[in-house]
């Protein structure tokens, strides 16, 4: 039923005086004495593939082993662990497992912290995790399923709506004050208007037509300054964090939902604001 | 008359401006408060968390979460060894697992989250009905279970708890092994409606079947005359090869390393939030002031200073962010609760740990950060009221 | 002889403009003893309100002297100046002024609590005024519960709140109607009969009447002339 171990998964190991988590991987078919280095280490310690390297067990170096670096990798991205610098290595097993045997003294910790299995019928996994965990040391789980479902993105992504709706109900109360205040400033000629004959729906249209008139160029901009800011603050948390992750990014439907959600809102806090003085008797708007 | 009655008169002119004005301040304050509760909240908690199972130094193999990491090996020496340091009051060693779990032959298996535990002194978990796990080494084959394991599995304090065994089509090939509940507990890092039982780890052990003698880490408590720091020297010194911290040491590398994009966020968002309350109350006041324009100069003809039209503004700047801020705490503290729960759909999280938790001294950083942003967003539209040319205006007012 | 209560040398005033310098007055001398009534006239834009301006400190002349009670106001920083027309001076101005917020009593407590008087000293002295100026019974009335002729009133009673030595009066009639326009002047006159020195730039004709000397300011030379002297 378990068709082969595939990947172990081993945290442990030092380098240059430097705690290094190391993932040693078990490829069929693998040179021995290959290692696979991640961007920020390699370019903290100007490494490059094909170059030699000297790994020790020991804060102070000391019996170092030979290794080759065939590779540099971009470490996953993740967003909890951002402010951690991923100076990591992953090396086979095996060689992991000897460089353990090598060292004085101790006997060897063997251990995986992980053990990834592939099911030749992956709908067994269930029963497959049952019979492991018959041994309360063994810690076996479907790896979809328990827990697994739940995604951190989803999550932050949904905190992140959340923190959203409240700075827009905050911003929607400004710009209604700012509206109002408005409104009032155009008291004298809009009771002036009504004097003059102009039905209230006239110069409401007219507040429609300038409330549109200011909010998708407005929309519009916020939307171009967005987007032009965006590669800037991408960058720069990217420098900051030292990560491949994507902070801001500006799609089509993210700027359609900001102009669908922007201009009624302006539009509708102009005609509010306006209605609020329309109301009233012309006579007493004109009056100061 | 005082400059703040006039302040309030003028607020209450346009009563619908000031209360969007209040409800504005205080949406965007109470997410700065929010921001301010989860930059160090989460540190805070799992301090809380850790200082709560009544130990004071953990001990690790490498410096990985424990459970995370390689297993410390030999661990009934190495509890002895650690309990007989001078600094060192109790040990207790913890092994985790997981195991099938049934409350009668017949019922279906659940993974059971387990703790082995090696101690006299118990920690991580508090007796909620029942007893609890017996001190004296005849404890073996005794369990305690938490309130899910006992839902889940419909069992009561005293009943058999089936571990282990396998059972294909309906026949036992291995049979169970069967521990005694003495008591349902709750666990300090309980998580959501998840399972879980301790036992001493010598019961864990008959369970398996082997004797591998490791365990995931070690809670360590300090005599009562030595401080933590003492302690986790002690253990430095003599176990090079381990890794001892303190519950601050460890709180410390979790703030540096795990989660520490909560307290970036909130670093970003609350700079942002104290930006964008900086630009909506200047625009406010701005436009407020402009409207005003021959209100104030006809008070600076009658012989208001400058200074006391300053005051004026600032008094109806202040009445406005502060009516504002005592609502942003209220719905500050209720959206804490909501934005918690968000964050708390996150895997692996204990329930008693929070993202927003109230600390010292955050209320006086909300209140000074709100206070300031609201004094510097009123330099330009203080500035337009100070400088205004008195005549320029009166004539401008009487031509328009 | 008593001081003069306002002086003004040679007062110059210059507007720069993008379309080229306005001048509204040049070289104007004007000389108001204590008891004095004066009505300035000329037509709109002639500089009748700039010359109430700069006696009234609101505003620096180009070139020329303003002096209060004997003192060059242009030695006063703002918080001096701002005194001067707190005590000094009292201004009525064409469109009140009033604060909207306030009631009418309050609006006249206004500037005497700036000046520091004591509340209870300060609410009898509003009440005598308001009754002075026939509204006692609208103390509690808002701005906007009042007429125009009501609001130049209250507007009126606050410029003597304070007791100063001289009331300016701009346009004071000039949002009102005729018969109001009448009983602000016979206020004006009243206020000037009980002592206090008055000065009125207004094109009212029977304002300007009520005055005790009338001046005309206008013409090329922008300057203050006695009526019916050639220009």
């Amino acid at each position: 039923m378990i068709r082969r171990d595939v990947k172990v998964l081993v945290l442990a190991a030092f380098l240059l005086g430097v705690f290094l988590p190391i993932s040693g991987v078990e490829v069929e078919g693998a040179s021995r004495g290959d290692i696979l280095v991640s961007r920020p280490l390699a370019e903290a310690l100007d490494l490059a593939a094909g170059d030699p390297i000297r790994l020790a067990r020991t804060r102070d170096g000391s019996d170092p082993w030979p290794y080759r670096i065939v590779g540099i990798y971009e470490p996953i991205p993740d967003p909890i662990k951002i402010t951690r610098k991923r100076y990591e290595i992953r090396m086979h097993l095996q060689d992991l497992l000897d460089r353990e045997q090598s060292s004085d003294g101790d006997e060897p910790s063997r251990y995986a912290q992980y053990i990834n299995v592939g099911l030749v019928d992956p709908d067994r996994a269930g029963e497959v995790a049952d019979q492991l965990n018959q041994d309360p040391f063994l810690y076996a789980r479907p790896a979809r399923g328990a827990g697994g479902d739940i995604d951190v993105f989803a999550v932050l992504e949904r905190f992140h709506l959340a923190i959203a709706v409240i700075a827009l109900m905050g911003s929607c109360a400004f710009l209604l004050a700012l509206m109002v205040m408005r409104a009032e400033e155009r008291r004298e000629t809009a009771g002036i208007l009504r004097i003059l004959g102009v039905r209230r729906s006239r110069i409401l249209g007219e507040v429609l037509v300038e409330g549109v008139l200011i909010a998708v160029p407005g929309a519009l901009f916020g939307i171009v300054l967005a987007a032009a800011a965006q590669g800037s603050i991408n960058r720069f948390f990217q420098w900051k964090y030292d990560t491949a992750l994507v902070f801001v990014q500006i799609t089509p439907l993210l700027a359609a939902k900001c102009l669908a959600l922007s201009i009624p809102l302006g539009v509708v806090a102009g005609l509010a604001a306006s209605w609020s003085i329309l109301r009233q008797d012309p006579l007493s708007m004109v009056q100061r | 008359m005082t400059l703040a009655i006039l302040a309030w008169r003028t607020l209450l002119r346009q009563p619908a401006r000031a209360v969007l004005g209040v409800f504005g301040v205080a949406a965007v304050a109470a997410l700065l408060f929010d921001m301010l509760l989860l930059a160090g909240g989460l540190a805070t908690s799992f301090r809380d968390l850790l200082d709560s199972t009544g130990f004071d130094v953990r001990v690790t193999a490498t410096e990985a979460l424990p459970g995370m990491g390689p297993y410390l090996e030999g661990v009934r020496d190495l509890v002895a060894d650690i309990d007989e340091l001078d600094h060192v009051a109790d040990v207790a060693a913890v092994a985790l697992g997981t195991i099938a779990a049934r409350g009668s032959e017949d019922q279906d298996a659940i993974s059971l989250p387990i703790q082995g535990y090696l101690g006299t002194v118990r920690g991580g978990w508090k007796v909620l009905e029942g007893d609890d796990l017996p001190r004296e080494p005849a404890s073996s084959g005794t369990v305690v279970i938490n309130r899910a394991a006992a839902e889940q599995l419909d069992l009561d304090p005293g009943d058999e708890l089936l571990l282990g065994g396998l059972k294909i089509r309906d026949r036992w090939s291995a049979p169970p092994q069967r521990c005694r509940i003495t008591g349902i507990v709750e666990f300090v890092f309980e998580q959501g409606h998840t399972p879980s039982a301790a036992m001493d780890l010598d019961t864990m052990e008959g369970l398996a079947g082997r004797k591998p003698d490791r365990a995931a880490f070690l809670m360590v408590s300090s005599a009562p005359a030595s401080a933590d720091i003492e302690t986790v020297q002690a253990i430095r010194d003599r176990f090079p090869n381990l890794h001892a911290y303190s519950n601050a040491q460890y709180v410390q590398q979790f703030q540096a390393h795990d989660f520490s994009y909560f307290r970036q966020i909130a670093v970003v968002i609350s700079t942002l939030t104290v930006f964008f309350t900086f630009l909506l109350l200047t625009a406010l006041l701005t436009v407020s002031v402009n409207q005003r324009l021959g209100e104030v100069a006809g008070l600076r003809a009658l012989g208001f200073r400058r200074r006391r039209i300053v005051a004026m503004l600032m008094w109806e700047t202040a009445v406005t962010v502060v009516v504002g801020l005592v609502l942003a705490v209220a719905v500050g503290a209720a959206l804490a609760v909501v934005l918690d729960g968000i964050l708390h759909d996150m895997p692996g999280l204990p329930d008693r740990l929070h993202f927003f938790v109230y600390r010292h001294g955050v209320l006086v950083r909300f209140v000074g950060l709100i206070l300031g942003t609201g004094l510097l967003s009123l330099v330009y539209p203080a500035w337009i009221a100070a400088r205004l040319p008195i005549a320029a205006t009166l004539r401008k007012e009487i031509t328009t | 002889m008593s001081r003069p209560v306002v002086e003004a040398r040679g007062l110059t005033k210059i507007f720069p403009m993008p379309s080229g310098a306005v001048t509204a007055l040049q070289e104007v001398d004007l000389l108001l003893d204590p008891g004095e009534s004066v009505a300035i006239t000329g037509p709109s834009g002639c500089g009748k309100s700039t010359l109430l301006h700069l006696l009234g400190c609101v505003d620096t002349p180009t070139s020329g002297q303003v002096l209060i009670d004997g003192v060059d106001v242009a030695g006063l920083n703002d918080a001096a100046r701002s005194r001067l027309r707190l005590t000094t001076i009292g201004f009525v101005f064409q469109r009140f002024f009033l604060l909207p917020m306030l009631t009418a009593g309050e609006n006249v407590d206004l500037p005497q609590l700036e000046a520091g008087a004591i509340r209870r000293d300060c609410r009898r002295r509003t009440l005598e005024l308001l009754d002075y100026v026939g509204l006692a019974d609208r103390v509690g009335h808002r701005p906007s519960q009042l007429s125009g002729g009501e609001m130049q009133r209250v507007a009126i009673a606050r410029a003597l709140a304070n007791r100063p030595r001289i009331v300016l009066a701009d346009e004071p009639t000039g949002e009102l109607d005729e018969v109001t326009g009448e009983q602000i002047a016979a206020l004006l006159h009243r206020v000037h009969l009980d002592g206090t020195t008055v000065l009125i730039a207004t094109h009212d004709r029977n304002l300007a009447s009520s005055a005790h000397r009338r001046l005309v300011l206008g013409g090329r030379d922008h300057r203050l002339h006695e009526p019916g002297v050639d220009r």
